[in-house]
């Protein structure tokens, strides 16, 4: 951190963008469902930390970086946006054959039902397990994203990894 | 320490997130002696890792170096920014307006009358005014130390001039002896009398007036380099300021075919009384579809690739006005390429020797017609990684007349410019020229590290202005050529809605000079925008004799594609002139026909004449073709010919399980000789339609849909329900959602046609 004082203001940006902006906008599109949209969001929080005092941030960079992103994306999807359905788009995305080898259609096929179980999950539990095995994040690091707990993030992880181990038994028997 | 494996510490503890040593300690200890508890850990690990590899599956949106640079911008403190910023016209624009009425009256003589007589070219030396104006450039604006002009008091240009005539003095170096407080332009602004009109608003007035109206009103002031700039509105000139307003009266609007007619001559007006009130003054070049052709006649099919996309984003226009296009707006291959397809880029890299381009083929059968065969050949370009492109002398011509004057033109083009200069280093060299009346470096070529000059530039751009293409045209080659970077990437990116109404205009010229700068080195890239009188022929043909993509942008969204997720396909090359021969083996083929690609056809022996150009391709780029095959067991009515009677049979190798061989020619982008590459397409490598790729999939749905729109015999049967069933299976994982908006279009097509 001691040498990031010396770099400017942009450059710091520049550096964040180029480190999280790809995961931003991943995050917020699993929130909002769409890409451009969440682009948009990505953009508005870097703009929000040019307006920040950068020693606030600094240490804390991604933390702050998702929970920003965060508010941002449930303000629009509170909204209305222009969603649609998970499940319309899913429905009439998935193609019904595979062309590629077997094997692969087969991690492939056990990889999507694994997604599709946890979009059954309820919305807080899918959040942090996202936030958790998509962005490698810590408890701690969660818990300042979502203005929880640890406590609680742990406690919904557990919950999240019960109830998917319990239906991956169900299906496998 | 007693655990039960549902405690959430060992979840914790399982995924590593137990902080407290001591409690780690503890929790081992009792993982330890209990094997249900080791099962538990080991199944917590088992799910984190299926999550953690199921996650990977999901793509994570793909951002574009542009895209990034978007992101890293400074916030403003007026407006936000980020945005399209709002573009400050209204108060001149009324300026604009009160001056146009003061110069022409004549315009608005016959409020009621439509008729529209152009007369004789000779007759045509109406009322003459002379208007002075202060043009005054901004000298913080001009690197080096400000000296004032030696303003010439301008003489106007021969009325007699057929063509509108524009002098630039330019002194010798342009770059450092541009600037002055104040420079006198003399205007000779020529209106014909007999100019009728009605409902004509005060921008399309401004218009007509150009240079005149604009520079005084608008700050429109730093267009001018060099000592002086004549302007003159001779007699073409005023013919041509009246069918600029002639396409703005009201409803029944005019045809104006002949402001880019053949010959350059403008022919008289006799617009028919009643007219379609849907009709507008776009223009396009007729689409010829190509007939199946027999192996035996014409064993050889060879085209120049194309990466433009410009014909899909306008039938989209068309779509969502809730018109079907007309069908010579659609070019099929652009259509197809308009689409991102996971094809494979190149595996080997250049320094292994690689291609700069992968190569797939596949086959499966029209869904039009089952028994014939669709052969698709894909090109993919490598993605070159930004920090590896070449160093680029960029020169920005912006149309800046007043019709770029919306916040879907101009501004975009301002904006997608910030972008990239941002990613721009020291290595290169960024120009802006514009032109409207009069044309002019706005930018001497800077290099691109001193971002401040070169968004001072940019902020201070007015639109404003007929529109002078040629001149500017012109002006920007030569500031490209005089900062020719060997080996780099030099490349003039025009930006216009394309209503090339004074000047040059003569599509020949303008194309020959593209041309010719192509040869020398120096690409063009044209962005077109706008609606309403947009010259799609002329810029497509612009593109191609320049050797440069051509992206039309009609929507924000779109800007979003071309600016920001193409634009490095679109301005950097990694070959050139690659052409594609096919060549049909007639045991196998009873006939065959390129889908698309009408105006892209070379002759058969140009395939091997490396003094041949044809198109580029770009950094990830893919490039599709389509053909369909007609089996030898079909019975089909081929125009045939008789069986020669001197010719003695060529030599032929007899290869029954091949359908034909593919040929491909490329050159580096600053070679002079091409490499070939061959690949055979065996008759057995085949699959169903359901059994092939999304992407095959995918394009034969947009090669279906091209075909109807096109009103093509051959999918007369195949209904757009059936078009979007298939697209809708092909859809994959959609990135940029262009997929399900094509989808989405199609239905809108089924509605129209029926």
């Amino acid at each position: 951190m001691k040498n990031e004082q010396r770099i400017s203001q942009s450059q710091w940006v520049r550096s964040l963008v180029d480190t999280h902006a790809a995961d931003l906008t991943r995050y917020a599109t699993s929130i909002l469902r769409d890409p451009d949209l969440a682009k948009d969001v990505v953009q508005d929080v870097f703009l929000k930390l040019w307006k920040e005092p950068r020693a606030t941030i600094e240490g804390h960079e991604r933390a702050w970086l998702f929970k920003v992103c965060r508010n941002r994306s449930l303000d629009i999807y509170r909204k209305g946006g222009r969603m649609q359905p998970m499940n319309d788009a899913i429905s009439e995305q998935t193609p019904v054959e595979s062309p590629s080898p077997q094997v692969q259609a087969e991690q492939h096929d056990s990889h999507a039902r694994i997604v599709q179980m946890m979009q059954s999950l309820p919305e807080n539990q899918q959040e942090v397990v996202r936030l958790k095995f998509q962005n490698g994040m810590s408890y701690k690091e969660i818990a300042a994203v979502t203005e929880l707990s640890v406590t609680n993030v742990g406690f919904l992880l557990h919950t999240a990894i019960q109830t998917l181990r319990t239906r991956v038994a169900a299906v496998g028997e | 320490m007693k655990l039960l494996p549902e405690d959430p510490r060992i979840t914790a503890y399982a995924l590593g997130e137990i902080a407290d040593e001591q409690e780690r300690k503890e929790i081992e200890a009792a993982v330890k002696e209990s094997p249900e508890l080791q099962q538990a850990v080991a199944a917590i690990q088992e799910m984190g890792d299926l999550l953690g590899a199921s996650f990977a599956d999901e793509v994570a949106p793909e951002l574009s170096e542009f895209e990034k640079a978007a992101m890293e911008v400074e916030p403003r403190n007026e407006k936000p920014v980020g945005r399209l910023l709002s573009w400050p016209v209204l108060s001149s624009a009324a300026a604009i307006a009160l001056l146009a009425i003061l110069l022409v009256p004549q315009l608005l003589q016959k409020e009621e009358d439509y008729t529209f007589q152009a007369p004789e070219r000779a007759d045509a030396q109406g009322s003459k005014e002379y208007r002075e104006v202060d043009v005054s450039i901004p000298a913080e604006l001009i690197e080096g130390t400000p000296m004032p002009i030696n303003a010439k008091n301008l003489e106007p240009a021969p009325t007699a001039a057929p063509r509108m005539i524009m002098e630039m003095n330019a002194p010798k170096d342009e770059d450092s002896a541009v600037a002055s407080a104040s420079t006198k332009l003399k205007l000779d602004l020529q209106q014909a009398p007999t100019v009728e009109a009605s409902a004509v608003e005060y921008e399309e007035l401004a218009d007509s007036v150009a240079l005149g109206a604009s520079a005084s009103s608008s700050g429109y002031s730093n267009l001018v380099t060099g000592t002086g700039v004549t302007l003159s509105r001779g007699s073409q000139q005023a013919t041509a300021g009246r069918v600029s307003l002639a396409k703005q009266v009201a409803s029944p609007a005019l045809v104006d075919r002949f402001s880019i007619a053949e010959g350059g001559c403008f022919p008289e007006l006799q617009p028919k009384p009643q007219l379609d009130p849907k009709f507008n003054t776009e223009t396009y070049d007729v689409i010829e579809e190509t007939d199946f052709r027999s192996p035996l006649v014409a064993p050889l099919s060879t085209f120049s690739i194309d990466v433009d996309t410009a014909s899909y984003a306008n039938v989209r226009r068309f779509l969502n006005q809730g018109q079907l296009p007309p069908a010579d707006a659609v070019r099929i291959e652009e259509l197809i390429n308009y689409f991102n397809y996971s094809d494979a880029a190149p595996s080997e890299s250049l320094e292994e020797g690689g291609d700069p381009f992968a190569v797939h083929m596949a086959q499966s059968y029209a869904p039009w017609n089952s028994e014939n065969r669709l052969l698709r050949i894909a090109l993919k370009g490598y993605e070159m990684p930004w920090e590896e492109r070449p160093a680029s002398n960029l020169v920005f011509l912006l149309d800046v007349s007043g019709s770029m004057n919306q916040q879907n033109k101009l501004p975009l083009v301002k904006e997608a410019m910030g972008l990239l200069i941002r990613r721009l280093d020291e290595r290169d060299r960024v120009a802006i020229v514009v032109y409207a009346g009069a044309s002019g470096l706005v930018l001497p070529s800077t290099t691109a590290n001193n971002h401040e000059t070169i968004e001072y530039a940019l902020n201070n751009l007015k639109a404003g202005g007929s529109t002078n293409a040629g001149a500017g045209i012109e002006l920007a080659y030569k500031t490209a050529r005089k900062h020719f970077i060997e080996g780099g990437n030099n490349r003039v990116i025009l930006c216009t809605d394309g209503d090339f109404n004074v000047g040059t205009t003569h599509r020949g010229d303008l194309a020959t000079i593209a041309e010719e700068q192509a040869d020398e080195g120096v690409s063009l890239t044209v962005l077109g925008f706008g609606m309403g009188n947009y010259k799609d022929g002329m810029l497509e043909t612009l593109s191609n004799k320049g050797k440069g993509t051509y992206a039309y942008v009609d929507s924000q969204t779109e800007a979003r594609k071309v600016f920001l997720e193409d634009l490095a396909s679109n301005i950097f090359k990694i070959a050139k002139d690659v052409k594609i021969q096919v060549e049909f083996n007639s045991a196998q083929v009873k006939a065959y026909r390129l889908i698309g690609y009408e105006n892209r056809r070379l002759k058969a022996e140009d395939f091997n004449n490396d003094a041949k150009k044809a198109g580029d391709i770009g950094p990830g780029h893919t490039v599709v073709a389509l053909y369909e095959i007609v089996p030898p067991s079909a019975d089909i009515e081929l125009p045939g010919v008789d069986t020669l009677r001197y010719q003695a049979a060529a030599e032929t190798e007899l290869v029954p399980s091949e359908v034909a061989t593919v040929k491909l020619r490329y050159k580096q982008p600053d070679g002079d000789v091409s490499k070939l590459i061959t690949h055979a397409v065996s008759s057995d490598e085949i699959n169903e339609m359901n059994q092939s790729s999304e992407d095959l999939r995918f394009s034969a749905a947009v090669a279906a849909f091209g075909l109807k729109l096109s009103s093509s015999e051959s999918a007369e049967d195949y209904g757009f329900g059936e078009i979007r069933e298939l697209a809708l299976k092909a859809q994959g994982k959609d990135i940029g959602g262009h997929r399900s908006e094509f989808i989405d279009l199609v239905r809108k097509a089924g509605e129209l046609s029926q």
